[in-house]
């Protein structure tokens, strides 16, 4: 099997992506019913994802679609594909591999599993213990701090440099909010929460500082100047097909939200016709910087 | 602010609404959580429900707020034709004497297209009905009356109507019915005035107890019913009755109007000019800043050798209106142009054809102004006539300042909506807030520490209640010395009088020596008998020391009386705008320290309270309740126009003049006051100075001696409610928070399951509590300068 490539304009701009997606997609292997659940639930933009991820000949569709079909065997052997190839993050690898093992768990009890899909198994767990060793020994080597910090600066590069402009500033602020969320920087503060609260609490406000910096450059406002919410959601996208791509894009990245505890990201991502009720309509540069951080990393 | 910006913090004040009335039934529905006890908490399940319903309330403000044009103006100007013109049919009665008695609304309700009127508050009228019908019976007044019948048929047919028993009703269909109505009440007016029986103008002073006719404004029938009810007021003339209660009825309206229309008469610019109306006209641009639009009616009257239209303008912004209004604010207008052609729209509209011009008197009204001299040759082409009626709207040039107006209305309207729910969004949003943190954080501590934080907290609530006395002995040192600086002036100005006629008594002695010598002289000239006659001793002797002065030449004695008159007069005026200016410097400066040391003194008190409850890991929120403001500015010289109309009314019917001093001049009229007019064979004429003196020195006192309590209602009164208030409230919210933490000791007594689900629900609400508080104090951050603006 040759290794999947990632292409499309839109990955480039959302490295997490695939990221999650390998991640949805492990979380998606229904041990009991043997079928993966996001097939059912999920529209065509996963299935264009994973012909992204998978090259375009048709051959290669076939076999995609004929493994699937295999139920729990088939995702096995794709879920192996993608944790090799398309998976680059350790928290993409920490959360497959605490799928994997919970998946092993269910499959021991139920009896109609071969011995060989549980070798299979302990194979990919195998497999992603060492890629998680291997990158934590990476992170051991360069400080951790360091690397956070040169996320930060490079998303937060990119953004000014104009690579995301036909975003909407709140769509940039949550892109890059994801950006981090799913790399190093995310990872520091994952491990910072668990040793050290108020290290994590700094580490969040330096993060809503900057966006702070960014948005009210793009609106042209102070920190704390009221505008309507439309300064921060007006959009720019001119072509259609982008247009569709990206929008199904953001769907997909942010299906986690909901209206209620996440109204930004929910609003930003899922482009609801009516705006939930927790979402204000005039508020500042501070307060889409704070809510944004909050949803994303504050997210269970 | 621009109006699409009021749009949006509409918008955010209704997500607001919809959010915290969404949590608080959340709220509701958890079990255990608010409860009704018997101590103030941040929240009860009552005050829970309550809120719910307040803000239900506030979303229906929001949607449909009242909107009030007054229309004001000078007498007969046209301000009931205007509102004619607006509404499209003649709603009211314009006519050409005095019409409106009492201030009316007519109200936009669409679909309404015959008018009704609805007077719920007719009682007070029924019971002067009464009233007058046990006087009309009475001997004494027969002949009036009688006189009365015979000179003014609606006189007649009113005490026909009254003689009869009739009542008023409560509601009226119909505008003849309406037209009856109102004309009844102007003559009832007039009635009360002529037989001396009180007209109950006091129980129309707000705008639920005036008659309201609601009918559909022709000009807005088009328009969204989103953006909230107009209504337009229609007022008495300033000059029409002159009663106090007019005049502090009027001010009120003003000042809660949401837009001020003044209509000036073009053709009696000039003469409006004199000081009364230029007085009433300013005060009312200086209540109603921002909001006022002035036009200028029967601007069809202008030739080609009248002032031109600049002129006009400036003429009136900056001569008469002292630059209180800008020229942009000022329009030349046709309102009966516009009602013409407003009503002819209406008309045709509905019927597709005028009426008959032989049974409407408007239509010929309409036909003349619109079609010319020979409309008759034109009244029955309906092409033709469709375009005169837009060529009669244009040349009425009514267009601007009609949606200039309701433009302002409409924002003032809103911005008094979204400031009402801003604040009862902030303070719901703090009792949520404060409630879920403290019982949140509760459950994990034990009830001793809880007891801690009671004891507190009772500290806090101590050290409120004790700078709360400060405050109000505060106050009333100040409102020691306000009335010691008001007596000072006092004093001055009786000695200043004194002096006065001191000067005048001395003048007059001369005066009256000089004229002693001269009879002197033509009696040497005279027969005997003439002077046998004449003999009059103090006539004959002339002495310093006698406080009476005498003079044989009317004109003599009466260009001295005039000449005290005035100048008295003239000390007494200044009197009156030194004490104004010192009572509004004095009470602008004491507010402003007042409202820094209240809102630093218990900032400070607020903030140790955060900051502790913080550390001991409570977080709790609250804001230092907020300061209108008792409004002096506005009321400082109303203060004291109402000191002398008190004092007058029961001293004598008759209209004060203007100020202080014009009542004065009415006392030297109609009082004894030492100024007597001998007439016998010969006729000479006495000043008595002690007495003139004495009686100035009295009047001074009792005009003024209602100063102590004017001084009293106006400012210590709203002074110390204004303060009740804040510590009631900040008091309240301390105290709820110690219910809080009461309730919190109740809690343990659930069983570990119970606690445990509390808590977690607990912690899923209080993740959108900051947002929240923050969001609703920012609204009321945005909304509140607009309000003073
Ligand atoms: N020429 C001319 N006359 C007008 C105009 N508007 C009103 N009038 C006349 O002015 C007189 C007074 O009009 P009203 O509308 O009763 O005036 P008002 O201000 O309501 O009067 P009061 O309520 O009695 O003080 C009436 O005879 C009207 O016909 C106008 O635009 N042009
Ligand atoms: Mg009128």
């Amino acid at each position: 099997m040759p290794p999947v490539e990632i292409k499309n304009d839109v990955f480039r701009a959302m490295n997490f992506l695939p990221e999650k997606f390998v991640v949805d997609f492990a979380n998606g292997i229904d041990v009991a019913r043997d079928h993966i659940r996001f097939q059912r639930e999920n529209d065509k933009f996963l299935m264009r994802i994973l012909n992204g991820f998978s090259g375009k000949s048709a051959r290669r569709q076939n076999e995609i679609n004929q493994s699937l079909a295999d139920g729990v065997e088939g995702a096995l052997k794709w879920l192996t594909e993608l944790a090799h190839s398309v998976a680059k993050t350790n928290y993409a690898l920490v959360k497959v591999n605490e799928r994997v093992a919970v998946i092993q768990k269910n499959v021991i009890d139920l009896a109609h599993y071969s011995a060989e899909t549980r070798q299979k198994l302990e194979a990919l767990s195998v497999q992603l213990h060492s890629r998680i060793d291997q990158l934590s020994h990476e992170i051991n080597r360069i400080d951790i701090t360091q690397k956070a910090k040169i996320q930060l600066d490079h998303v937060f590069d990119k953004w000014g440099a104009g690579r995301l402009n036909h975003f909407s500033p709140i769509t940039k602020c949550y892109i890059t909010l994801e950006e981090l969320y799913w790399g190093n920087f995310g990872d520091l503060c994952r491990s910072q929460i668990e040793n050290n609260q108020t290290l994590a609490q700094t580490m969040l406000e330096n993060l809503a500082n900057r966006l702070i910096q960014q948005l009210t450059k793009e609106a042209d406002t102070t920190a704390q100047q009221r505008v309507g919410l439309s300064t921060w959601t007006n959009q720019h996208i001119t072509s259609e097909q982008i247009a569709t791509d990206w929008i199904e894009a953001l769907n997909y990245a942010g299906d986690w939200a909901e209206p209620d505890p996440h109204p930004f990201v929910f609003t930003t991502t899922q482009m609801p016709n009516q705006l939930p009720v927790f979402l204000p309509r005039i508020c500042s540069a501070e307060r889409v910087a704070e809510a944004m951080v909050s949803e994303i990393f504050e997210r269970n | 602010m621009h109006e699409h910006n009021i749009e949006l913090l509409k918008k955010e004040a209704q997500r607001l609404v919809k959010s915290e009335a969404s949590l608080l039934k959340e709220m509701l529905n958890i079990e255990g959580l608010l409860v009704d006890i018997n101590q103030e908490q941040s929240l009860s399940k009552a005050s829970a429900e309550q809120a719910v319903g307040v803000l239900e309330d506030e979303q229906r403000k929001l949607e449909n707020f009242d909107m009030i044009i007054a229309v004001v103006g000078t007498m007969k100007a046209g301000k009931s034709t205007t509102i004619n013109a607006i509404v499209g049919s003649e709603v009211l009665p314009n006519r050409n004497r005095p019409m409106t008695a009492l201030p009316t609304l007519i109200r936009h309700t669409k679909g309404q297209t015959t008018p009704v009127l609805k007077f719920e508050n007719n009682q007070p009228i029924n019971e002067l009905i009464l009233n007058l019908e046990k006087e009309i019976q009475n001997q004494n007044q027969f002949k009036k009356i009688e006189s009365l019948c015979q000179s003014d048929p609606d006189m007649k047919r009113l005490i026909e109507f009254i003689s009869s028993k009739n009542r008023y009703e409560n509601q009226y269909q119909g505008s003849d019915a309406i037209f009856d109505f109102l004309r009844g009440l102007n003559d009832l007016v007039r009635l009360s005035r002529e037989i001396d029986i009180d007209f109950p103008f006091e129980k129309y002073i707000s705008m639920n107890q005036f008659p309201i006719i609601e009918i559909e404004f022709v000009h807005l029938k088009e328009t969204d019913s989103n953006q909230g009810r107009l209504s337009l007021l229609d007022t008495p003339g300033p000059n029409e009755a002159g009663q106090p209660h007019l005049r502090k009825m009027m001010r009120e309206q003003l000042q809660k109007a949401s837009a001020v229309l003044a209509v000036l008469d073009y053709t009696q610019l000039k003469s409006d000019a004199d000081y009364e109306v230029r007085k009433e006209l300013q005060e009312i641009a200086d209540t109603s800043k921002n909001r006022l639009y002035a036009i200028v009616n029967k601007f069809d009257q202008q030739d080609r050798r009248g002032d031109d239209e600049e002129t006009i303008k400036n003429f009136i912004s900056l001569d008469l209106m002292k630059e209180k209004i800008t020229n942009d604010s000022i329009f030349p207008v046709s309102s009966k142009w516009a009602y013409l052609a407003n009503r002819a729209k209406h008309e045709i509209s509905l019927k597709n054809n005028l009426p008959d011009f032989e049974k409407e008197d408007w239509v010929q009204d309409f036909a003349e102004e619109a079609l010319g001299k020979r409309w008759k040759g034109k009244i029955n082409d309906r092409e033709e006539i469709l375009q005169a009626i837009e060529d009669l709207w244009t040349d009425s040039r009514f267009e601007l300042p009609l949606k200039k107006v309701i433009e302002t209305a409409h924002s003032r309207a809103a911005i008094f909506a979204i400031d009402s729910t801003a604040a009862k969004l902030l303070n719901f949003s703090e009792r949520m807030s404060n409630l879920i943190n403290i019982r949140e954080t509760a459950i994990k501590k034990d009830a001793q520490e809880l007891q801690t934080q009671i004891q507190h907290l009772e500290k806090d609530i101590s050290e409120i209640e004790n700078s709360e006395k400060k405050c109000k002995t505060n106050i009333s040192q100040t409102m020691i010395s306000l009335e010691q600086k008001a007596d000072a002036v006092l004093r001055n100005t009786k000695k200043e009088a004194i002096e006065l006629i001191k000067n005048y008594f001395e003048e007059g002695k001369r005066i009256e020596k000089q004229e002693n010598q001269k009879t002197k002289e033509e009696l040497r000239n005279k027969s005997l008998i003439r002077k046998l006659l004449s003999t009059n001793k103090s006539h004959d002797d002339f002495d310093m020391n006698n406080p009476i002065m005498s003079f044989s030449d009317r004109s003599t004695a009466l260009d001295l009386k005039e000449k005290i008159n005035k100048s008295v007069s003239t000390v007494l005026q200044n009197t009156e705008e030194i004490i104004i200016k010192e009572m509004k410097d004095a009470l602008s400066e004491f507010q402003n320290l007042f409202h820094q040391n209240l809102q630093s003194s218990t900032q400070s008190i607020v903030e140790r309270m955060e900051k502790r409850s913080k550390e001991d890991g409570f977080e709790i929120n609250i804001s230092i309740p907020s300061l209108s403001g008792v409004n002096f500015n506005v009321s400082a010289s109303q203060m004291l126009d109402d000191i002398i109309s008190e004092k007058t009314e029961t001293v004598t019917r008759q209209r004060r003049k203007s100020g202080v001093w014009g009542t004065i001049c009415k006392w030297f009229d109609t009082d004894d006051w030492g100024w007597e007019e001998y007439q016998r064979k010969e006729s000479y004429y006495v000043i008595n100075i002690d007495s003139v003196h004495k009686k100035m020195v009295s009047q001074i006192d009792s005009v003024f001696s209602g100063m102590g309590e004017t001084i009293s209602i106006y400012v210590s009164k709203p002074l110390n409610k204004e303060l009740e208030d804040f510590f009631d409230e900040l008091r309240k919210k301390v105290e709820g928070i110690r219910g809080n933490l009461l309730q919190s000791i109740t809690d343990k007594n659930l069983n570990k399951m119970k606690q445990e689900a509390l808590f977690l629900e607990l912690g899923r609400l209080r993740k959108s509590m900051p947002a929240i508080v923050k969001d609703s104090k920012s609204l009321k951050g945005d909304i509140e300068p607009l309000v003073t603006q």
